[in-house]
């Protein structure tokens, strides 16, 4: 079975809310990725999400953030190298959101 | 005969800055090799990977007794190994500069050895203890190597750095050749750590979301036997897994039976053979632009090759991906 966590921070102060996501993301598991990002959100016009401690992740998240994309001001924290970039650039995504690369 | 030498700076400049008295060897070696020297202290060992015709391997190295004459024992065993691809000749090349030397030439599943001196080899299979190679004097033993077999080369006795190549089948060879020089009392000693292609790996599994991460972690730990570096696994294992993920979110489609997904992975020369196969009917991907449909660019982008065949029993995706050193 596939594993994630997705913790969830709210907005504070001029911070947007906040999604920490760690483990992997498929087909299995990406409605509750969906579902954490949702509620993080709750009506915020901004969300960021940390994808520094995802260990795998294929173009299931991809849909699930372009989907959130289009109504969602989005950023995203990954790892400035490995497949998730790869993932990014290829599927256009990075186009479409903020993405900012920490180790 | 000659087909390519692995050629580095080092050998073109032996007494580089930094280069304590040629003790450096190749600097890029083929899939499946972990080189190591523990950089102090020396003095006197040189060691090489040399790519010979016919798909075969050279590894020689040894020491000598005083660090000046290391790059003319490595360039002299280089070239007598390269022109003859005979491990005896090769020794005999450096004989009167080396205190201690052991050649070996890899060819298909056998490995034949030879060394002078005190310089050492052990293979072992995996589930296996190792096996120490000491052909006696001029003499070649030929070694049978298993799948997933791991030979260790030293210029020093192995002592009690042999222990850890027992059953080490499954360990990352860059991690046992870790281990290996962890094991070592006394700095200064040159090592070739060589793991042969593992047994070819093949699951078959439900078309279920919930089969993809078993899938995953299987394929996840084949590549580490097979000593894929962690760049090349990402990037394997999502090529894969998306169209294992294909295949299970589509190809259940209008099957009229349960779909099973196999895949399969074999390395040969350097050379990853991936497939993706499912018994379901095949629905091409909706082509909407940044939503559905990312996975056939996805898997072009990370491999080298991938083409896909569709039959009334199911689909293949076969992919290559090559492991450039």
């Amino acid at each position: 079975m596939t594993d994630a966590r997705f913790a969830v921070k709210a907005a504070s102060g001029d911070q947007p809310p906040l999604v920490v996501v760690s483990g992997d993301i498929d087909l299995a598991n990406v409605d509750k990725f969906q579902e954490a990002m949702t509620r993080a959100c709750n009506g915020s016009a901004a969300l960021t999400v940390d994808f520094t401690a995802v260990n795998y992740c294929d173009s299931a998240a991809v849909r699930a953030l372009f989907s959130l994309a289009a109504g969602t001001a989005l950023t995203m924290v990954v790892r400035p190298v490995g497949h998730i970039k790869t993932l990014l650039g290829i599927s256009g995504l990075d186009r479409v959101v903020t993405v900012i690369t920490r180790r | 005969m000659v087909d390519e030498a692995l050629g580095s700076e080092a050998h073109i400049h032996p007494g580089a800055p930094g280069d304590r008295g040629g003790t450096s060897g190749v600097a890029v070696a083929p899939h499946g090799f972990a080189v190591r020297y523990a950089p102090a202290d020396l003095a006197g060992h040189w060691h090489d990977v040399v790519l010979l015709d016919d798909g075969r391997v050279g590894v020689v190295l040894g020491r000598c007794a005083e660090a000046d004459l290391a790059p003319r024992c490595r360039s002299a065993a280089r070239s007598v190994l390269l022109a003859t691809a005979d491990p005896i000749q090769a020794l005999d090349g450096v004989a009167e500069l080396a205190t201690s030397a052991l050649c070996a030439v890899i060819d298909g599943e056998k490995i034949g050895l030879s060394s002078r001196g005190d310089s050492n080899a052990a293979v072992t299979a995996p589930g296996n203890e190792y096996l120490t190679l000491n052909p006696a004097g001029a003499e070649i033993s030929v070694v049978d190597l298993t799948p997933g077999a791991t030979v260790l080369l030293c210029t020093a006795p192995l002592g009690p750095a042999a222990p850890v190549l027992d059953d080490c089948g499954s360990v990352h060879p860059e991690q046992v050749a870790d281990q290996v020089m962890n094991r070592f009392a006394v700095p200064g000693v040159a090592a070739v750590l060589y793991r042969h292609p593992p047994e070819p790996l093949s699951i078959t599994l439900a078309a279920e979301p919930a089969n993809l991460a078993v899938s995953r972690g299987r394929l996840r730990r084949w590549l580490e036997s097979a000593g894929v570096g962690a760049e090349v696994c990402a990037d394997v294992l999502l090529a894969v897994g998306e169209a294992t993920a294909n295949a299970t979110e589509h190809a259940v489609v209008g099957a009229a039976r349960n779909v099973a997904i196999t895949v399969t992975a074999a390395l040969n020369a350097g050379r990853l053979s991936l497939t993706v196969s499912d018994t379901g009917v095949w629905k091409p991907p909706p082509d909407l632009p940044g939503d559905r449909g990312h996975g056939i660019p996805l898997i072009n982008a990370l491999v080298d090759s991938a083409d896909m065949a569709t039959t009334p029993e199911g689909t293949k995706v076969e992919m290559i991906k090559e492991l450039r050193p």
